[in-house]
Parts: C-alpha cells; sequence; structure tokens
C-alpha cells in the first residue's frame, strides 16, 4: 500500500523546456505524482497512418515523449493497409498478367498455358503490406515511440481515454501537445449499402476472390481508375460511370483527361460520362444500376456483378470525441485549423485527411512533419502548390502545379510545351509509347506553372518537377539540365525546350 | 519581361532562375497568430479560435502576444494567481490517506 503513495520524481519531460518559442508548448511547474498515474507525453499522436506515424518518428528524433494511438491493429493507416501500397501490388501484378498476354508476344517470347491464380497475387500483395506495416513498427521501436494499440477518445484538452484493442479496461493517457491523424473513410453512396462482397469500396476492390465478369465503377477520379484497370486487365468488363464531363477528378488537366480516357479505352474499359447514378437493384444473381443524364433525360439500366464506390473519401473522427473539447469541423467534416496546423485549441493540431487539402498520403507526411517542426522549432514548412498527384494506371498519369485551365482562369499568359514519348527513343526500344509531358509556363518570366505528365513510370518523373516547382525554376532551367541518353527524362527536358524555345526530336 | 530570354541574351552568360538558397534556417521572427490554413476553402477562422485564446491560461494567459524568441516569464510587474490557471496546475490537496502516510512515517504496509 505504502508504494502506491510515495510521491514519484516528476518525468523529466515535464520538467524540460521544449522550445522556448512554440506557443502550444506548455512549460509545467514540477509536480507531485504517483505511480498510479500514466506519465505525460509530450506529443501522443492519434492515428498510425503515413501523416500519424511520421509525426510520431519525428517527433520523437526531436526528443520528445512521444506516442501514437492506432486502432487498426496494423501502423500505417488506410495507405498501407486497404489503399496505396495493396493497390499497387494488384496494379503491377495485373499488368505483368496483360502484358504476358496480350503484348510479350510481340516482343519475340511465345508463353503458352498462361492462367491467373488470383488467391497467389492477393498473397503477394498481403506479403507487401505485411512486411510494410511490422517496418513502421521496427521503426517506432527504434526511434523510441511508444505503441498503444487501442480506440482513442479525447476526454480532456490534455487528455486521451484509450480503449484498448485487447478487451481490457481503458486506461487514461495526458499529453501536452495532442495531433490527430484519423484520416478518412469512403464516402457511401445513398442507396447502395456496401457490404465489401458485391456493392464494394476500394477495401473490398482490394479483397475480391475471384474476377466479376462484370463491373461498374460508380466515380472515375484516381481510384475509381485504379481499381477499374486492375480488375479490366484480370478479364471483367468494366464501366465507369461519371457524374462529370471528364474523368481523373477535378486535379486532373483536361487534355491529359481526354488523353488517358482514349488510352483506357483503348484497353477495354468503358465510359459514362455527365451520367448520373439514380440507384440501383441488388438481386441475387445480379445488380442493376440505374443511370440517367447528369442533365436529365435519358435513362438506362446497367448489370453487375460487382459495384465499386468510388466517389471520393470523407473525414474520419467517429468516436474520437472532438464535442468533449469543443473541436470544430467545417460542412464537410472536416477539423478546422489555422496555419501551423492548429485547432482553437492550440496544443491539438491535425493533420491529412481528417483536415484541409488534398487527401494525399505524401501531403499528409510533409504535415506531420511541420506540425512536430511548429510544436519542436516553431517553425514548419508545406508548400501546397507543389504536392504532386499520380494515378497508377498504365501507363501512369502524374502532375503538379496548375492546370492549363486553372492558368487561363488567372488571365496570365502562359505558354504551352509538349513532347510525345512515341518521339522518345528509350520508350520506343520499351514499346510503350502512350503519352505526353506538357509544360505550362508564365509567358513573361519563363517559370514552370504546371507539369502534367503520362507516360511510363510518370510517377517517377514529376519528382523532377515538384522540385522545379519547389525552387521556382524555369522552363529553361530544365531545359538546360543535361538529362542521360536513353532515358524517359529526356522526354521531360524536350516538354520544357518546347515551353521556352524548340525541342530537338519533334 | 522575359527573365530567362533577357538573361540569355546578355553579355554575362544566363543565371538560372533556380538559386542555391544556403543553408535553411528558422526565421528570425515568426508570426504565430492564428490565420486561415492556405488548403482551406474559407478565407477567416471561426470566432472560436480568437474567443480561446482570451480565456485561456498557458504560463500566463494565451492572448499575450509573444514571438519565438521570447521568454516564458511574465514581464515586471505582470502577476498572476495559481488559480487562474486551468486546474491541473493548482497545488494538489493532500487526501487523507496521503496524510496518514506522512504521519506515519511509512510505518504502516
Amino acid at each position: 500500500m505504502l508504494k502506491s503513495f510515495i510521491p514519484r520524481q516528476s518525468a523529466r519531460s515535464l520538467l524540460r523546456p521544449l522550445n522556448p518559442g512554440a506557443p502550444s508548448a506548455f512549460y509545467l511547474v514540477p509536480r507531485r505524482g504517483f505511480a498510479s498515474e500514466t506519465p505525460e507525453h509530450d506529443v501522443i499522436v492519434i492515428g498510425g497512418g503515413p501523416g500519424g506515424y511520421v509525426a510520431a518518428i519525428k517527433a520523437a528524433q526531436a526528443g520528445l515523449k512521444t506516442a501514437c494511438i492506432e486502432k487498426r491493429g496494423a501502423l500505417g493507416g488506410t495507405c498501407l493497409n486497404v489503399g496505396c501500397i495493396p493497390s499497387k501490388s494488384l496494379l503491377n501484378n495485373s499488368h505483368i498478367y496483360h502484358q504476358i498476354l496480350h503484348d510479350v508476344k510481340n516482343r519475340g517470347i511465345d508463353v503458352e498455358g498462361v492462367k491467373l491464380n488470383l488467391t497467389q497475387m492477393m498473397k503477394a500483395k498481403e506479403t507487401s503490406v505485411t512486411g510494410l506495416t511490422k517496418g513502421i513498427e521496427y521503426l517506432f521501436k527504434k526511434n523510441g515511440v511508444e505503441y498503444i494499440k487501442g480506440t482513442a477518445t479525447l476526454t480532456g484538452e490534455h487528455e486521451i481515454k484509450v480503449n484498448p484493442l485487447d478487451g481490457g479496461s481503458p486506461e487514461t493517457y495526458n499529453a501536452k501537445n495532442i495531433i490527430i491523424a484519423t484520416g478518412s473513410e469512403a464516402t457511401p453512396f445513398p442507396g447502395l449499402e456496401i457490404d465489401e462482397q458485391r456493392i464494394i469500396t476500394s477495401t473490398g476492390a482490394i479483397a475480391l476472390t475471384e474476377v466479376p465478369k462484370k463491373m461498374i465503377v460508380i466515380g472515375g477520379g484516381i481510384i475509381g481508375l485504379e481499381m477499374g484497370s486492375v480488375w479490366s486487365r484480370l478479364g471483367s468488363d468494366v464501366t465507369v460511370v461519371e457524374y462529370l464531363g471528364a474523368i481523373g477528378g477535378p486535379g486532373m488537366d483536361a487534355d491529359m483527361a481526354k488523353t488517358m480516357q482514349k488510352i483506357l479505352s483503348k484497353q477495354g474499359m468503358k465510359f459514362k460520362l455527365n451520367t448520373k447514378v439514380m440507384g440501383g437493384d441488388i438481386n441475387t444473381d445480379s445488380i442493376a444500376i440505374n443511370v440517367e443524364a447528369a442533365k436529365g433525360g435519358k435513362q438506362e439500366t446497367l448489370g453487375a456483378d460487382v459495384v465499386l464506390v468510388a466517389i471520393g473519401r470523407r473525414p474520419y473522427t467517429t468516436g474520437l470525441g472532438l464535442e468533449n473539447v469543443g473541436v470544430e469541423t467545417d460542412e464537410r467534416g472536416r477539423i478546422i485549423i489555422d496555419q501551423e496546423y492548429r485547432t482553437k485549441i492550440p496544443h491539438i493540431r491535425v493533420i491529412g485527411d481528417v483536415t484541409f487539402g488534398a487527401m494525399l498520403a505524401h501531403k499528409a507526411e510533409e504535415e506531420g512533419i511541420a506540425a512536430v517542426e511548429y510544436i519542436s522549432k516553431g517553425y514548419g514548412h508545406v508548400n501546397y502548390g507543389a504536392i504532386p498527384s499520380v494515378m497508377y494506371t498504365h501507363p501512369e498519369a502524374a502532375w503538379v502545379g496548375l492546370t492549363e485551365q486553372e492558368v487561363k482562369a488567372t488571365g496570365k499568359d502562359y505558354n504551352i510545351g509538349s513532347f510525345p514519348f512515341s518521339a522518345n527513343s528509350r520508350a520506343k526500344t520499351n514499346l510503350d509509347t502512350e503519352g505526353m509531358v506538357k509544360f505550362i509556363t508564365d509567358k513573361e518570366t519563363d517559370r514552370i506553372l504546371g507539369i502534367h505528365i503520362i507516360g511510363p513510370n510518370a510517377g517517377e518523373m514529376i519528382a523532377e518537377g515538384v522540385l522545379a516547382l519547389e525552387y521556382g525554376a524555369s522552363a529553361e532551367d530544365i531545359a538546360r539540365t543535361s538529362h542521360a541518353h536513353p532515358t524517359l527524362s529526356e522526354a521531360f527536358k524536350e516538354a520544357a525546350m518546347a515551353a521556352f524555345s524548340k525541342p530537338i526530336h519533334a | 519581361m522575359n527573365a530567362t530570354r533577357l538573361l540569355r541574351a546578355s553579355t554575362v552568360g544566363r543565371t538560372p532562375m533556380i538559386q542555391f538558397m544556403g543553408k535553411r534556417s528558422i526565421p528570425a521572427s515568426v508570426d504565430h497568430t492564428p490565420r486561415p490554413h492556405p488548403a482551406a476553402t474559407t478565407k477567416s477562422l471561426p470566432t472560436s479560435f480568437a474567443e480561446y485564446r482570451q480565456k485561456a491560461q498557458q504560463h500566463g494567459p494565451l492572448a499575450y502576444k509573444t514571438n519565438s524568441s521570447s521568454s516564458i516569464e511574465p514581464s515586471a510587474g505582470q502577476v498572476f494567481d495559481r488559480n487562474d490557471l486551468p486546474s491541473r496546475f493548482w497545488r494538489l490537496t493532500l487526501s487523507k490517506e496521503e496524510m496518514d502516510v506522512i504521519e506515519s512515517g511509512g510505518a504502516f504496509a
């Protein structure tokens, strides 16, 4: 009994100044502590996705006593467990399968008896996912991040109640700083109940046990096109229904969206643009989806075995207890923050999908680092004008900066420089020549305003464009930079040449 | 003005727009006053942000302006009562059990 009452020396972190300049860091006076009390953390991160786990590691590296609470039972969030990573595994392997069936013969490789082993393909995906999630656990250990498996609820401005996943009794944790990184969830379609078997979201689309004969994808954004590509390559008859007049979502340049639609149509995907889904009838054997022209008029019924709902994602705050501390959300459920990721309660910060900006893993990572730097140094940096987007179809589409339509809307004079991969030597040797690189530059200063790529490895190539935008480079800067021959990146250089002068090879 | 074309035409040769910016450092002065997030769709913050800061206490009233190099010590003549701070900063009261432990000198198990 005595032991539990003996005052314990305050934890080191309670007395240590975090950063004299950071406005939200609390400088606590020494106080009596008891063995029964959970020691206060400098930072607790709620959510172990790409934003949360990066923030936690960064905070621990900054010398802060850090914990990360995750309810999934595995780190990595949607991205690693049911999003970017498993979908990339399926995209890559389905592309190989499709290539073997339809392409390698032209390359002088005769293959017979090619069969799809979907179970093995899914196992390969799971191996990648498990390896990566375990990798984050290792990084937590290496950097000294405490990993708490459970569901977190804010019960006070500095207090979090955690219901452990193992069913134990709830525990209360205290933190000087709290970072919310709870991510997002798929937006449901009214009238179509998600069962992840026949009416699926991206989560179900990476776990189907057989190839559906017919698949309808509601929503022609990045997720819909990527998952539609996977099942189309594996043999499904895929129809994409999109309310807007173009695929790719609002961030994709109109030229690129049209080009991409042509390429994907050639691969066998069907598109119904300017089309509204009115509802669906789910029968034992099939699903009937009723659609009509977005502006009203022509109605049609489409049949499918599986319907993928990919109309977007919404912030995930269920059970977080925001109401307990009065943290506000906007009309779309995003937590309202200021320029330093602070809610109205300055020591509660928010990053990633659950707040403003594009719902992208790499954007969340940048914010995680910046939020921790604001805590530890009083200064952080994310350039929202230089966040790349990538669609991992084949060919890939990638872009950064402004679209031509956005530049036009500003009234600024601009130049366009483009270069097709059909004129690129490496693409020709690879027999993979679809797509192009497009530069948009300021006519007066030659400064790059936007870069849009469709082509093999566009997702890797865009990194050069992001760096150029970050540094405020001109097209001539890129054009005068030597690019190795023969590489796909020469197309990037040639497009830059086309923007400020003329390309050599086109 | 077309910067790159002018530079190309000049006798000193072309100077790229990309410049080595030197080792990065934290700006000497950072304005921490809450402003809308750059990716926010509205151009103003809810009034609750300012209201919270008016009444919040963090090593003194949060509403006081500080900058990155300011001391956390209150300025001369500025005082505040410990009881004005949130309850977690108050002096802890001793419970009956704690008093018993202290008075017994730890002589009971």
